[in-house]
């Protein structure tokens, strides 16, 4: 299942950098500071944090791995949530 | 005036509609005179026709900041919108009946933009972006419908779809000076407090700084077209046992149902206020295609859920967000758990 997670906070960190720019235009989020995306996924916030390549984890394309260049840039953070306070 | 040689006119139209008021009374009678766009060439009628129109999770992400902050939402209209658009390129169009000149082969060359044209929107568009910038406002970059102006503590948002405005600032004599600005450009109807607005009614509780948006007047005018309005009311959105199978054997009874016609209203509500709906209609967009019974039974039970959970709404705001970002989705008494994609946005 991580492989979902893992390509879902793709998306996520895609829409998370668009609303930052947006939020910028209107005047806010004047300092840097990173976007936090919750996941209830260990492995998959484990992934973003090291895009490490071994046999579980090698059928992910590259495209997905942006995540990671974006958490080292700072412009996303991952922190976990469980599913349960996903509401 | 004379058709110039190797062009064609382009023939228009009119359009008779009735207006009912909101219990059904007439309220009047419109007559418009629209021009037959498919009959223009690309390259010789016209070029561009990209518009842009507001994407709606700016527009959620403004009126959320606007109940954080306690900001005036006001919504304006812009009466015949398309007709203050500059043509750029030249058209010919027939004469109107009952409005002709005498002579041969004459015809109306277009100043203005008609309703119908090709680039209609777009030449109402630029208008509008020219007339914003000379008054100080900035188009952002991330949304193209999104114009912000900002001087000192006077936060201006103005988001537009196509000829509705939505205006949000958190200085009320600025509102009305730019109110009066845009009232004496164009010819607009100013509808005060934001209520109702692309079929999403919207609902504040100012002192929490709260702001609610819900769609169930869309929700039962859907139910009413797809003879759904007498459904009883479930809270599953999807038996967790459906497994649907591609249609072989070419069912003819489904003709009988507009299936494409169905899922895609229910996406509408998807993609306005109702996310819980995005697994659900997944499933049954796989099937638009070919559809049979089968599908059609699981589409209803998604049209069941939403009768016994026409009440949910979307809240935004608070009086203590902790970042901006903290969108909470919370329905009436029950709350939403959003699946999995865009999940941390809504955290």
């Amino acid at each position: 299942m991580t492989k979902a997670e893992y390509m879902a906070s793709t998306q996520a960190t895609k829409e998370a950098i668009w609303m930052t720019k947006l939020m910028k235009e209107l005047g806010y989020m004047k300092e840097k500071k990173a976007m936090v995306i919750r996941c209830d996924n260990q492995g998959a916030i484990s992934l973003t944090k090291n895009p490490t390549q071994h046999a579980q984890t090698k059928h992910i394309d590259v495209q997905h791995h942006f995540v990671g260049e974006r958490v080292e840039n700072g412009e996303v953070t991952f922190e976990y949530c469980s599913t349960k306070d996903m509401c | 005036m004379p058709l110039p040689k190797g062009r064609k006119p382009i023939s228009y139209k009119w359009v008779f509609k009735i207006k009912h008021g909101v219990h059904g009374e007439v309220e009047r009678y419109k007559a418009r005179l629209v021009a037959r766009g498919f009959t223009q060439t690309f390259g010789v009628d016209y070029n561009e026709t990209f518009a842009p129109v507001a994407k709606f999770v700016s527009i959620c992400c403004i009126l959320a900041l606007a109940a954080i902050e306690d900001m005036e939402i006001h919504q304006m209209d812009v009466k015949t919108a398309f007709f203050n658009g500059d043509l750029e390129e030249e058209i010919y169009m027939e004469q109107p009946k009952g409005f002709t000149q005498e002579g041969e082969h004459l015809v109306c060359k277009l100043h203005k933009s008609l309703y119908g044209l090709k680039q209609s929107p777009r030449a109402w568009n630029q208008k509008l972006n020219a007339f914003l910038k000379s008054i100080k406002f900035v188009r952002s970059d991330a949304d193209f419908s999104v114009y912000v102006a900002q001087v000192g503590d006077v936060k201006f948002f103005i988001v537009v779809y196509v000829d509705d405005l939505i205006l949000v600032c958190n200085n009320k004599d600025k509102l009305l000076q730019v109110k009066e600005e845009l009232s004496r450009k164009f010819e607009m109807k100013d509808r005060g407090d934001l209520h109702f607005f692309l079929s999403m009614e919207v609902e504040r509780d100012r002192a929490q700084r709260l702001l609610y948006i819900n769609q169930i007047g869309y929700l039962k005018e859907i139910f009413k077209r797809f003879r759904m309005e007498d459904c009883k009311g479930i809270t599953m959105p999807l038996d967790p046992e459906t497994k649907l199978k591609k249609n072989e054997n070419k069912d003819v009874e489904i003709v009988k149902v507009p299936y494409q016609q169905a899922v895609g209203s229910l996406m509408y509500a998807m993609l306005c206020t109702r996310s819980d709906l995005a697994y659900p209609i997944s499933v049954v967009s796989k099937h638009m295609a070919n559809p049979s019974i089968e599908h059609w039974i699981v589409g209803k039970h998604i049209f069941r859920y939403l009768q016994g959970t026409l009440q949910f709404k979307l809240r935004f705001g608070g009086l203590h967000p902790k970042v901006w970002s903290d969108i909470v989705m919370w329905i009436g008494p029950v709350t939403l758990r959003i699946g999995d994609p865009p999940q941390g946005l809504y955290s």
